[in-house]
């Protein structure tokens, strides 16, 4: 799989990605980093903004203001969305960051299960942006050997353990079969 | 990934997060809050359980670390 040179990040995705321990590892996949000015309002404690400052004064993470047309495009995705019922609701927030990454083509990192259902039902309401969350990033950092030491179970457990993030066993598996690395 | 796969795992992770939540805790928090907490645990969904709390989604994920659920 190869990935855009560039991501938009939202809130959930990095409030959970900023208490890892290799947050770094994201600056070795990605070129640079979108946020829209909405997403960095979510985020207010230490650890996270901590992780956006660094990234901010590395130069690699822009914050992307906000603009009307994103946001009527962004109404038309959750009504698009809202009408399939296998889709869970996707909110206004990251419905403006896939709009914002499918303008710029970039990789959206999310834990949105609305938006990451919706990429796989309708893809081509988000192309060319993909999407991803921290596992299907976790499984592309082991596949590219970016963590040679560390197995996929063990990265996992790591992040798990650093973020209070829990993966579904069901999920684990069927990523670590998308991305070859069983 | 078939639909039937994605509601599995919809299905594990609402089960995950009722099971490991601190229920004395969360029954001891404030209704609005608790509230909040319910639709998280139900929806998985941080940034409307946040607003139905009144936090930012930042704000609202420590009370779902402290409440001890899943994200």
């Amino acid at each position: 799989m190869s990935l855009p040179s560039t991501c938009v990040l939202d809130a959930c995705f990095i409030i959970d990605w900023s208490r890892w321990r290799r947050r770094h590892l994201i600056k070795e996949i990605f070129s640079a980093g979108f946020m829209p000015e909405i997403t960095l309002r979510e985020v207010i404690t230490e650890k996270p903004l901590r992780a956006l400052r660094e990234l901010i004064l590395d130069g690699w993470l822009t914050i992307y203001p906000h603009f009307r047309e994103l946001e009527e495009e962004a109404v038309s995705l959750i009504l698009d969305a809202r009408r399939d019922p296998r889709i869970p609701r996707i909110d206004p927030p990251e419905a403006l960051c896939s709009i914002l990454a499918r303008r710029l083509g970039s990789a959206l990192l999310t834990e949105n299960r609305g938006i990451i259902r919706a990429y796989w039902l309708m893809r081509e309401k988000f192309s060319p942006a993909i999407v991803l969350n921290s596992l299907r990033l976790l499984a592309y950092i082991c596949a590219r050997g970016l963590t040679p030491e560390t197995s996929f179970p063990e990265l996992i457990e790591e992040y798990e353990r650093d973020s209070n993030h829990s993966f579904s066993p069901s999920e684990v598996r069927a990523v670590a079969r998308e991305f070859g690395i069983e | 990934m078939p639909s039937e796969e994605w509601e599995l795992i919809d299905e594990e992770l609402r089960e995950l997060r009722r099971r490991e939540a601190d229920w004395d805790y969360i029954r001891g928090l404030p209704p609005k809050l608790r509230e909040a907490i319910e639709v998280y645990i139900e929806t998985g969904d941080l940034w409307i359980s946040a607003k139905i709390a009144g936090m930012t989604a930042d704000e609202f994920n420590e009370i779902r670390i402290r409440a001890g659920i899943l994200h």
